[in-house]
């Protein structure tokens, strides 16, 4: 199981589309402590993905709580793996020293063009220039750090700038999202602009894959993969959600992240354990998709059909097991419309180019360790 | 004036004229194009010779490609959960498991030092040894009581058939005998036996599995093999005290 640590409410930004609660609230070593416990459970192998706020304001409770499953490590044979989302303000060569011996894999989120549109201080300051040394220390420690942007209906006119400005700076994985909060001002006229970024970053991804580079740009990359693998692409999906329960700072499990602090997705606690009834009955309800969604041509391909949940108990929440039902937010319904062709567009072209690269990373199961042996013989 | 969304399904779409990973696995070529800077890349090219044997040759006993070591490391990515084998290099492993981890939202990376393949032939030897006849054909059974908490189990398909004994065989992988929030592997083989003899006309199955053993673990075969043959011998023992054997 790998459970996701919201180590703290706290964040030194204020981003305008962070849907997080910014309280005052941070994660006790107790309560840290036992969610390893917890997710050992049951496995021989967990990860721990230390969230936030910001978690790097938590840096000693990430120093305590990895050194802690190493003493467990040491005493049972489990292993762990690390992971933490960031935004990088207070990343320091020590802490790449620490995640270097202990394997922590680390997101960054920036916004390229956008950072200071939307990323800013507390206090209302830019910070792109506080972070400009920062990305070369990160990608000197991990060259395969992951990049990641989000946009909103003020900078999606920029989305594909986002992910150049990624690219351009070395990071190899590339991410974006999009702030779907119901009340963010998006329009058919907006998603036209979204597509016509999606449609960049398809001649971007062309662009790149005919060069032969090493990247992973996920709205296109992910689309392609939709469809190679068809009806398990979603069955995957649940089930890796599934197994990726979040701990609030106060020691609540929550189905998942995307669920955080709502009652009714409440699963339980890291002391009691996760309460397995109501994990599973919130479970059946993510296989079934809304009912306007069951007669879509790209079903099978759409990232938001399946467990994407509200609850439709409106009174009592407290109930042990209650209803639950499928909901897509109009938004993700059309950026998947619009999505959709654009990423077929880029593989089909670079499959009928016979690109070899675009064919080795999409269908031989053993590219990753290709692409390792390759840079492990780059460097001798 | 705010112009309202609203979820509009597409009733038709043309999906892209490229192969599934199904339409794929048809075609022996498409993986012998190769980028221009692997042509150049001895490394790359030995390593791609051993994975062209693997994968096209099913990854039927791999071990004399390698040594004989027997160990495998196999890879789950988080965007795209098949497992995989391929050649074990411990000095790659390490760096391997940090790449993958670098690779999104969650990935892991095992060392197997038995592959499925290794321990469906000891469970066919050892039962062949002790009286069962396998045939080529299996019931097309798969398991009966698919329930959406234990995952991949509902892919579970049956491996060995002896038609006289009415006794079947099934191994699970990795992926389907240590789905999270399920009981440990052994309490869930016997669930999976009973739901099969429950819900089909089986009168007998033997539902095996192979532990997990981790790079940590120095030389954990022995043992694998050992838990295994536990296995083996407590279902001819069944056998035997039901009158099969």
């Amino acid at each position: 199981m790998q459970l996701t640590l919201h180590l703290t409410n706290r964040c030194n930004l204020n981003c305008s589309y962070c849907f997080v609660d910014h309280g005052n609230e941070s994660m006790t070593r107790e309560i840290a402590f036992a969610a390893v416990r917890l997710g050992m459970q049951g496995v021989k192998t967990s990860g721990l993905l230390f969230y936030g706020g910001e978690p790097l304001l938590e840096r000693q409770l990430i120093y305590d709580t990895v050194e802690y499953s190493q003493s467990l490590r040491k005493k049972t044979g489990h292993n762990f793996y690390y992971k933490m989302t960031t935004n990088g303000m207070l990343l320091d060569g020590e802490f790449l020293d620490f995640a270097k011996i202990h394997n922590l894999t680390i997101g960054f989120s920036h916004d390229g063009p956008s950072q200071d549109d939307c990323r800013l201080t507390k206090d209302g300051q830019p910070t792109f220039a506080h972070l400009q040394d920062k990305i070369p220390l990160l990608l000197k420690y991990q060259p395969y750090a992951i990049g990641m942007s989000v946009t909103d209906p003020s900078t999606v006119h920029k989305a594909a700038d986002m992910m150049r400005f990624l690219h351009d700076s070395g990071f190899k994985y590339l991410h974006i999202s999009h702030n779907y909060d119901r009340k963010a001002p998006w329009t058919p006229e907006v998603l036209e602009i979204l597509r016509g970024e999606y449609a960049k970053m398809a001649e971007m991804y062309i662009e790149w894959t005919k060069a032969e580079e090493k990247f992973y740009l996920s709205p296109i990359d992910a689309k392609v993969l939709s469809h190679l693998k068809g009806e398990k692409y979603n069955l995957d999906r649940i089930r890796m959600s599934m197994n990726q329960p979040s701990v609030d700072t106060d020691g609540s499990l929550y189905y998942s992240s995307r669920y955080l602090g709502e009652e009714a997705f409440k699963i339980g606690d890291v002391f009691a354990g996760v309460n397995e009834e109501k994990r599973a009955h919130i479970l059946k309800y993510a296989y079934i998709p809304p009912e306007n969604c069951r007669d879509c041509a790209i079903l099978n391909r759409c990232n938001y059909a399946y467990d994407s949940l509200v609850c439709a108990s409106q009174a009592d929440t407290s109930a042990a097991l209650l209803e639950y039902t499928a909901d897509v937010n109009p938004v993700q319904c059309a950026h998947e419309q619009l999505l959709t062709p654009l990423a077929d567009y880029a593989a089909e072209t670079l499959y009928n180019a016979d690109s070899a690269l675009f064919i080795q990373k999409h269908y031989n199961e053993l590219y990753p360790i290709m692409s390792l042996v390759e840079d492990i013989s780059a460097r001798r | 004036m705010k112009t309202q969304l609203t979820s509009t399904p597409m009733r038709e779409y043309n999906p892209p004229k490229i192969p599934t990973f199904a339409e794929a696995r048809e075609d022996s070529t498409l993986l012998k194009r190769m980028p221009r800077r692997w042509k150049r890349n001895t490394a790359i090219l030995a390593c791609a010779g051993i994975v062209g044997t693997v994968s096209l040759a099913g990854c039927d006993d791999f071990r004399p490609h390698h040594g004989g070591s027997g160990a495998a490391i196999y890879v789950t990515q988080s965007t795209e959960q098949e497992v995989v084998p391929f050649v074990p290099h411990e000095v790659l492993r390490e760096e391997l498991e940090r790449r993958l981890h670098s690779g999104g939202s969650g990935s892991a990376v095992y060392v197997v030092y038995f592959t499925e393949q290794e321990a469906l032939g000891m469970i066919r030897a050892r039962l062949e040894e002790a009286g069962l006849r396998f045939g080529e054909s299996v019931p097309e059974y798969s398991y009966p009581n698919g329930d959406e908490m234990w995952g991949a189990l509902d892919k579970l398909n049956l491996d060995l058939f002896d038609s006289g004994r009415n006794v079947a065989i099934t191994l699970m992988n990795s992926q389907e005998s240590y789905p999270g929030f399920s009981p440990p592997p052994h309490e869930l083989a016997e669930y999976v036996a009973e739901d099969f003899i429950n819900h089909t006309s089986l009168d007998h199955v033997g539902v095996f599995y192979t532990q997990h053993a981790w790079a940590e673990e120095e030389n954990p075969r022995p043992q694998l093999e050992a838990n295994l043959e536990e296995q083996i011998d407590a279902f001819v023992e069944q056998l035997k005290q039901q009158g099969v054997l």
